[in-house]
């Protein structure tokens, strides 16, 4: 069920918003089975849907958001409602107001149902957190959803809601989009407001949705940038051909079979809809993943530099803030000066291609037990595979979507990701609707 | 009494007197036991029981308990039950042949002594010969490596790159910032 087709239930009086958070409410006792949830605030939610019933009783539609229920990602500041990100230094927060873009996809009319489990403090790519449960996938329990925004994935790929917000620093909304089945959107960096997100690197931390189609993305990403000045439509419509949009490569290698298959056959799809395929030299992926990774540990370590107490922390998260803590001065410094080198390369590529295309994640999701995978006869730990195609876009700070791409012999969804310019979402939107409906 | 215990399973002991001490009981039971091992090694439960929130069964098995708090200096007696429990933990690491009592020692203990902890394990789906397997699968595996290993593999990615950098390459927020101000 997309954002689209509740508001037309709504607005056709087939159903009215209080009845919708009702039905979602039951739906989640009944069936969330995955530990979705850190925090249900059902009676707000219910209030909230009354309110928006009234409102349009008065004639008053805050637009295609009015009376839908969302949910958060438990890192967002959320007034009165405690957020713990996912862990228990913050068990006890609970902050006086919420963050930006929760206000805002309030007065675009979004219901939130509560608050969604993550991957302790957002540090890792399982949601295996050790607090709150382990995150299981909705479409095969015994497998990852993904994270850190696993919770927000989950409820979207059960099909419990249309739309969830969650965060991004080395591909915490495209991986679990990946593993669940479903479209995630990592804006550009800074285009959508961090205020009042618990931080885990301030360089990195991009903050976007988990849709359950591509139009329930741009429709949320209207949203969460809109303001008394916006004139932007993201949720650009479908084109009948993309004649004239070049298209380049992202990362073939390293990837697991058949998801290599699946993203060349995505590939077929564009260029038969008139796309041109451009070869682009592109900087070397594993340096940017390690510059990165000098620049999260970095950033985090400084976070949480006043917790000395481990044993308030997983101990994969840990050992990652101990980790950063080994960073010296100057390899921070001068992982930013090469962030600069890399910035302005792929500047280049931009004058080449207006799309980048690969693979979101070398594989499907993983069992929950494993520890490790085996691509291409190599075994990879299971964080550094997931991330291994996502992590340097956030040192870049480039839009990308995160589509389904077919299903792999195991039935688990492939992830397909398409990378485009700074500020250039409307790129993205189109070719993911237009790939979304052929593939 | 605790000199074949790890560590870990040390500061479970001292975590259950703390549990019982907060809430004003004059002896250490088998649910300040629990208490103790689920805020000592919250993994553990993650890995056994992944649906159930520690945070909300704790505040459960600490909410029928109103006594007034006992100062930390009183030594709190360990409860038969209790002892009992220690007993059997050191009887499963004996016959794994393991060196140390561990915390997994510690929750087999609690899930071999019937009682009402025991029932509360129960309904977190935990039962002991499940348990048992489980764990085995969980100790045979590798060990990661050291966070002085990992980093070393990092810099010998990272360190070739900083050689690539001319003196005038700005970190990349002062690059974004002149970016901005030159439009």
């Amino acid at each position: 069920m997309t954002v689209r087709d509740l508001g037309t239930q709504i607005r056709a009086k087939k159903i009215s918003c209080v009845e919708l958070i009702q039905q979602t409410l039951k739906d989640i006792q009944q069936r969330d089975k995955f530990c979705s949830l850190i925090t249900l605030t059902g009676e707000q939610a219910l209030a909230e849907g009354r309110e928006r019933d009234e409102e349009l009783a008065a004639g008053r539609d805050r637009g295609p958001f009015h009376g839908i229920p969302i949910a958060l990602k438990d890192l967002f500041y959320t007034r009165g409602v405690k957020t713990t990100a996912g862990s228990i230094v913050y068990k006890d927060f609970v902050p006086d107001h919420d963050a930006a873009v929760v206000q805002r996809l309030r007065e675009a009319g979004a219901i939130s149902i509560g608050k969604t489990n993550l991957h302790e403090i957002a540090f890792g790519i399982s949601s295996k957190n050790p607090h709150y449960g382990f995150v299981l996938n909705p479409l095969d329990p015994k497998r990852l959803a993904g994270g850190s925004s696993g919770g927000s994935a989950a409820l979207v790929g059960g099909k419990f809601l249309p739309m969830a917000l969650g965060t991004d620093t080395g591909g915490s909304i495209r991986v679990p989009a990946s593993f669940c089945g479903i479209a995630g959107l990592k804006p550009t960096y800074g285009l959508v407001s961090r205020h009042g997100v618990l931080p885990l690197a301030f360089s990195l931390d991009h903050v976007g949705p988990l849709g359950s189609c591509v139009e329930d993305c741009a429709l949320a990403l209207n949203a969460l940038v809109g303001g008394p000045s916006f004139n932007v439509d993201y949720n650009v419509p479908e084109p009948t051909d993309l004649q004239g949009l070049r298209v380049g490569r992202f990362v073939f290698g390293g990837v697991n079979e058949e998801v290599r298959a699946a993203v060349e056959s995505a590939v077929g799809q564009l260029r038969a809809m008139g796309a041109q395929l451009v070869n682009v030299p592109l900087p070397g992926i594993a340096q940017m993943n390690a510059t990165a990774r000098v620049v999260q540990l970095a950033e985090t370590a400084a976070i949480y530099v006043n917790h000395t107490d481990r044993s308030q922390f997983g101990e994969d998260v840990w050992a990652l803030i101990e980790q950063g803590r080994l960073i010296m001065g100057h390899e921070y410094v001068n992982a930013q000066r090469l962030r600069t080198l890399f910035r302005r390369q792929f500047d280049e590529v931009w004058k080449t291609v207006d799309v980048l295309i690969g693979p979101t994640t070398p594989m499907t999701a993983p069992l929950l037990e494993q520890d490790t995978v085996t691509i291409e006869g190599q075994d990879e730990n299971v964080r550094m595979a997931a991330t291994r195609l996502v992590r340097s876009i956030n040192l870049l700070g480039e839009p990308a979507l995160s589509i389904p791409c077919g299903k792999s012999s195991d039935g688990m969804p492939i992830g397909l990701q398409l990378i485009a310019a700074p500020f250039a979402e409307e790129t993205l939107i189109k070719v993911g609707k237009s790939l979304a409906r052929r593939l | 009494m605790f000199e074949r215990f790890e560590e870990k399973a040390r500061r479970v002991i001292f975590f259950a007197r703390y549990e019982a001490s907060q809430l004003g009981e004059h002896y250490i039971g088998n649910n300040h036991f629990l208490l103790a091992l689920m805020r000592e090694d919250k993994a553990l439960f993650a890995f056994l029981a992944p649906k159930t929130n520690v945070y909300i069964l704790a505040d459960s098995l600490r909410a029928n308990v109103t006594g007034e708090k006992i100062s930390t200096s009183v030594d709190l007696p360990l409860s038969m039950d209790t002892k009992r429990v220690l007993a059997l933990a050191a009887e499963e690491s004996e016959q794994q042949g393991a060196p140390l009592v561990t915390t997994s020692h510690l929750l087999l203990g609690l899930l071999r002594h019937p009682g009402a902890i025991r029932d509360v394990l129960a309904e977190m789906g935990l039962e002991v010969t499940a348990v048992r397997e489980a764990l085995k699968d969980r100790t045979s595996r590798p060990l990661p490596p050291g966070n002085r290993q990992i980093m070393a593999m990092l810099r010998n990615e990272f360190e070739p790159l900083m050689q690539r950098l001319k003196p005038d390459v700005e970190p990349a927020v002062a690059y974004r910032l002149r970016a901005e101000k030159v439009q």
